[in-house]
């Protein structure tokens, strides 16, 4: 699964660690999402596409072979 | 996703406490050749339900040496606490390379056993058990650890 969380991340200007304590996960876990070496559950889709103000489709997008 | 098995963080820090000098002793235990310390004498009535020189019970008493029972208890129950306490924020990808680092360190530990299995024979497999005690909690520390804290560390660097 593709996403966009670096870019936005630039957008509103919050660094990993930022994001990770406004969802209320690691840092290590927003790394491993954006390096798209795992894909979250769909709660934590949500709550990231919710800091962002996005849908949840405009941050994660399903890959080939998804 | 609950996991009802671990128990909090803080219970972690007796886990190194008790893991490292431990480890350490267990080391010297085997590089010294099992040498004898902490000397008790077990009582008579005590070795009925003891299974001490190979033999289930004896009238004699016996004088035994606890350091390898020491070192053991402490090496596996800090290993214990460190596999089962939480995480500061216990998350959904923590949780994730647990489950798979308890699948490796298995998988890992049947294979190197098997490859002892055929090239170990006779007496020397005894401390090729006595490793395998450990090494299936020593895997999954080894590589939760790794994959947790010092992965990112260098992949940052």
């Amino acid at each position: 699964m593709k996403n966009t969380i670096r870019v936005e991340r630039a957008i509103l200007n919050i660094s990993q660690a930022e994001l990770a304590e406004r969802v209320q996960v690691t840092r290590q876990t927003i790394n491993a999402i954006e390096l798209e070496k795992y894909a979250p559950s769909a709660v934590l889709a949500m709550k990231i596409a919710r800091v962002f103000g996005k849908k949840v489709e405009e941050v994660f997008e399903l890959e080939e072979g998804d | 996703m609950k996991n009802n098995l671990l128990i909090v963080h803080r219970w972690k820090t007796l886990g190194w406490i008790l893991t490292v000098p431990a480890f350490i002793g267990g080391i010297y235990y085997l590089a010294m050749e099992n040498p004898e310390a902490l000397i008790v004498t077990v009582p008579e009535w005590l070795t009925h339900f003891m299974w001490i020189d190979g033999f289930m019970s004896s009238s004699a008493s016996h004088t035994i040496s606890l350091l390898d029972e020491v070192i053991c208890l402490a090496l596996m129950s800090g290993l214990l606490l460190l596999a089962f306490t939480k995480e500061k924020v216990e998350d959904e990808w923590i949780q994730r390379v647990r489950l798979e680092s308890f699948q490796w360190a298995i998988l890992v530990n049947s294979v190197l056993l098997m490859a002892f299995i055929i090239f170990t024979h006779g007496t020397p497999f005894l401390t090729v058990m006595v490793y395998n005690m450990f090494t299936p909690l020593l895997i999954f520390v080894a590589r939760f650890y790794y994959l947790i804290y010092l992965k990112p560390l260098i992949s940052k660097s």
